[in-house]
């Protein structure tokens, strides 16, 4: 797929770990390692909510489109 | 509700075996027959499940005595196979997630096997019949036609493919976070 998920850069930039991240968004580890190694086939606008919120950033600073 | 279809399940499960058993056991006999006819050509009397006699066509012919039972023997063969295999598709079938690749493989393969009982039990039980009457003069009647194994390879083909694209949302949900 073209959309590339940059989580795991964000995390890193906010210094938190992916056990942290899953309990602030209320979301599964095994959810959120499906959306960090980018298997995930759709997110919900409220997971991206969550995640933005907890992140303090934007959700084009965690998704990415690369042209193929 | 769930509990009611668990039970229905179960019931399918029992007949499916039930059905399994009884058209191995009639397979079996049919075999037996076959090769006690080799013995005893009063054995072609007792074909079970074929309503005709078949004492007559083995004295006129040999060969066509036992394709005649080569083609019942299949369609037997087939018909337990088939049952076989939707009693090990009722013991898979799993109600949280019903949507799996090996259901939908086992469907296909039910479809395909209803279509060759179709092609065996249907176009070449009639093309048989009308060599037999042609080069022996018996005529045999039969109320068996077996176009609706034809219908039912059709319906369960839709049904897999239904399977199909239900395994592929069931996939999609799991992956949205």
């Amino acid at each position: 797929m073209s959309i590339i998920v940059n989580l795991d850069v964000m995390m890193a930039k906010r210094k938190m770990s992916l056990n942290e991240l899953s309990e602030k968004v209320d979301l599964t580890l095994s959810n959120l390692s499906i959306l960090k190694t980018g298997k995930a086939r759709a997110i919900r606008f409220s997971t991206l909510d969550a995640i933005c919120k907890v992140l303090d950033c934007q959700p084009g600073d965690i998704l990415e489109f690369k042209k193929k | 509700m769930k509990a009611k279809t668990e039970t229905i399940l179960t019931i399918s499960k029992f007949l499916a075996l039930t059905g399994a058993i009884g058209y191995s056991i009639l397979c079996g006999s049919q075999l037996t027959t076959l090769v006690a006819s080799f013995v005893n050509p009063e054995w072609a009397k007792r074909t079970y499940e074929v309503d005709l006699n078949l004492l007559g066509i083995r004295d006129h012919s040999a060969g066509y005595y036992f394709f005649a039972m080569f083609l019942t023997i299949v369609v037997s063969a087939l018909k337990a196979i088939i049952w076989w295999m939707v009693f090990g598709l009722l013991s898979k079938l799993k109600l949280q997630t019903p949507f799996s690749m090996e259901v939908e493989r086992k469907l296909e393969r039910i479809a395909y096997l209803l279509l060759t009982i179709w092609i065996v039990g249907s176009l070449f039980w009639k093309t048989y019949l009308y060599y037999l009457s042609r080069d022996t003069g018996i005529q045999l009647t039969t109320n068996n036609s077996g176009d609706e194994y034809f219908f039912m390879a059709g319906m369960i083909y839709i049904i897999s493919q239904v399977f199909k694209r239900g395994i592929e949302i069931q996939e999609e949900n799991q992956l949205t976070v």
